[in-house]
Parts: C-alpha cells; sequence; structure tokens
C-alpha cells in the first residue's frame, strides 16, 4: 500500500511534468502522508501540509493539468514534503 | 552509470515505447518516448557534435523525424485536460471540447499512420544500428573533455538568458528554451555518465524551475495559436473571454521569468 501511495507522490516530481496523474488517488496518497484534505463546493481540494494550505483546482477528467502539477509540485517543495522525507 | 549502458537504454525504452504506443496508446507512454527522444538529441548536439559534426547533424535530424509527429498531439492532449481549468462560459469549454477533440483525433490519426509506415520502421532500425555502429555515438566520446564542453554551455546559454528583457519575442524565448533544454538534459547525461558528484543538485533544482517557466510561456502561447485558428467559431463575448484568460497568463509567465532572471544575476 504504502509502495503505491509513493508512487503517485514521486510521479509528481518528475520532470518534465506527466499528465496523468489521477487526481484522486494522489489525494489519497497525500493523505497516507499526513497532508490534510477538504473538497471544496467549487470542485478544488484544499491540501494542509505544516500549517500551509494550498488550494487545488480539480478538473472534470481524472488528470491533473499541468499547471496543477507544477504549483502544487512547488508548494509540496516549499513545505519540505519531498519525495526523500516520506 | 556507464555512458554506453545509457544510450543502449534509450535506444531500448524507444523501441519498447513506438511498440507499445502503436498497439495501445497512452499519454504517459508518449511523453516518456519525447524525453528519450530529446535525451538523445541533447547528447547529439551537447557532445557528439564535438566528436563530429557531421555525423551528429545526420544523427539529430533522424531524432527529429521521430519527434516532428508528436509535437501536435501532445499539445492537444495537454490542452484537452486544461480546458476545464480555462476561466470562461461553460459554453465556450463545450466548444473548445467539440473543436479541439476533433483535432486530436486528427493528430492521433496522423500519428499512428506514421508509426506504422515502412519508414518509420526503417529509420528505427537505422537508429538501433546508428549506436550499434557509429564510433563517433559510442566510443569516441571517452576521448573529449565533457568538463569544458558542458560548462562553455552553460557560459554560454547563461550569458544569452541574461539578456532577455520586455523586448524578446516570442520566437528568442522560444529558441532559448530550446537550448536551456538541450542543456539540461546534457547536464543529466554529464552528472549520470560523466560527473557522478553530488554539487549539482542545486543547478538541475535551478534548471526545472527554469524549465517550468518556459514551459508555461509556451503552452500559453501555443494555446493562443490554438483558439485564433477557430475563432470564427466564437461568439464576440466568448472570443474575449479567452483572449483575456490566455494573454493575462502569457503576461504573467512573461514576468515570472524576468523575476527569475533578475533573481540569477543580482
Amino acid at each position: 500500500m504504502s509502495h503505491r501511495h509513493k508512487v503517485k507522490i514521486e510521479k509528481l516530481f518528475e520532470h518534465p511534468v506527466s499528465v496523468n496523474i489521477d487526481a484522486k488517488k494522489l489525494i489519497s496518497a497525500l493523505e497516507y502522508y499526513g497532508a490534510e484534505v477538504e473538497m471544496t463546493k467549487h470542485n478544488k481540494a484544499k491540501i494542509f501540509i505544516k500549517g500551509e494550505e494550498f488550494l487545488l483546482p480539480l478538473s472534470h477528467g481524472h488528470d491533473l493539468s499541468k499547471d496543477s502539477v507544477v504549483t502544487l509540485r512547488h508548494f509540496l517543495e516549499k513545505v519540505n514534503f519531498v519525495e526523500e522525507n516520506l | 552509470m556507464k555512458f554506453k549502458k545509457w544510450l543502449k537504454k534509450r535506444i531500448g525504452l524507444i523501441s519498447v515505447l513506438s511498440t507499445e504506443l502503436e498497439d495501445a496508446y497512452d499519454v504517459e507512454a508518449l511523453h516518456q518516448y519525447r524525453i528519450n527522444l530529446r535525451k538523445l538529441h541533447s547528447y547529439s548536439e551537447v557532445y557528439a557534435k564535438k566528436i563530429d559534426e557531421k555525423g551528429s547533424k545526420e544523427f539529430s535530424k533522424l531524432i527529429k523525424f521521430f519527434l516532428k509527429p508528436t509535437v501536435v498531439l501532445r499539445d492537444l492532449d495537454l490542452f484537452l485536460i486544461e480546458i476545464d481549468a480555462i476561466e470562461c462560459s461553460q459554453q465556450t469549454k463545450e466548444q473548445l471540447y467539440k473543436d479541439f477533440n476533433s483535432q486530436r483525433e486528427q493528430a492521433f490519426e496522423k500519428f499512428m499512420h506514421i508509426l506504422q509506415s515502412s519508414e518509420y520502421k526503417q529509420k528505427l532500425k537505422k537508429l538501433k544500428l546508428t549506436t550499434k555502429d557509429s564510433g563517433f555515438l559510442m566510443h569516441e566520446v571517452k576521448n573529449i573533455d565533457k568538463d569544458k564542453i558542458i560548462k562553455d554551455k552553460e557560459k554560454e546559454i547563461y550569458n544569452e538568458y541574461k539578456r532577455v528583457d520586455d523586448n524578446t519575442s516570442f520566437e528568442e524565448l522560444h529558441k532559448l528554451r530550446k537550448e536551456f533544454k538541450k542543456f539540461r538534459y546534457g547536464f543529466d547525461i554529464y552528472r549520470q555518465c560523466f560527473n557522478k558528484s553530488s554539487d549539482y543538485i542545486e543547478k538541475i533544482s535551478d534548471l526545472k524551475v527554469l524549465q517550468d517557466i518556459f514551459g508555461s510561456i509556451q503552452d500559453c502561447y501555443v494555446r493562443l495559436g490554438f483558439i485564433k485558428g477557430i475563432k470564427d467559431q466564437f461568439t464576440k463575448e466568448q472570443w474575449a473571454e479567452l483572449e483575456i484568460f490566455f494573454s493575462l497568463k502569457l503576461q504573467n509567465a512573461r514576468q515570472e521569468l524576468f523575476l527569475h532572471r533578475d533573481k540569477e544575476f543580482t
């Protein structure tokens, strides 16, 4: 289980950006590693890590957009929620 | 990793991924296929050029043959995922989906047609043989000064970057983006095969940030081009909301680039 979640987070840090990242699976992986997630009415996910908040827009499809992947990656780097620390 | 192993791995992956794409197309497989091709292209342009200019030119041309048909398909795949995030009315989004799904279908068919062609199969065979037979690609790399090559490339590219300002056209930025891409992969090869020091982690991280910014500019520009191509499908109001959205995004991405440049050189 933990390996599957880790792979999802690692995918987020791949560069150049992959767009084959399923939003729901990624959110489950973030929660597994301690992030708190709240869904809003406007199809966005509020992600809380180490007292910091990030608003992730979700598309109606399964995959995250390239913009969302890049901004989320930058947020995770800022709060030091990176592959090496999982 | 030894360079010989690195090179064989790239060729092997390209071959496997092309079969995968032909059997069952997948966005991720196309992405990996393109990355491996770009890495080979960067090796040719950064290192092999210093060994055999004519040979590397031919090799780069061969790689471009494989890359070219993937460009529009990848752009459209990405654009279709992004449509939902565009700040515009639902009606405009539906129009965009309708038009670009049909364009994507055409691009996909064109790509599959090329992938199944005898010319493609022949060139794939040539790619495998080139790596097997050609001394300049496989063996002579040990005779060149890789440290000097990568440092010279870094100096050259950052000098160009320093000159970027408000008057720099999109075409010039795009050219610089491509050079940075070559440098980044060239630097990856250097770290993986020629100098395994961990001193370069910060440099790679900065190059990734810069590539993301250049990528945003390129994406906005390409998307503006896409929607301009179907301008007559929209009402005046629909067109205005799309143009404002992408123009603002483009402006923000350029601003981000200038901030990064200022940080880099002050």
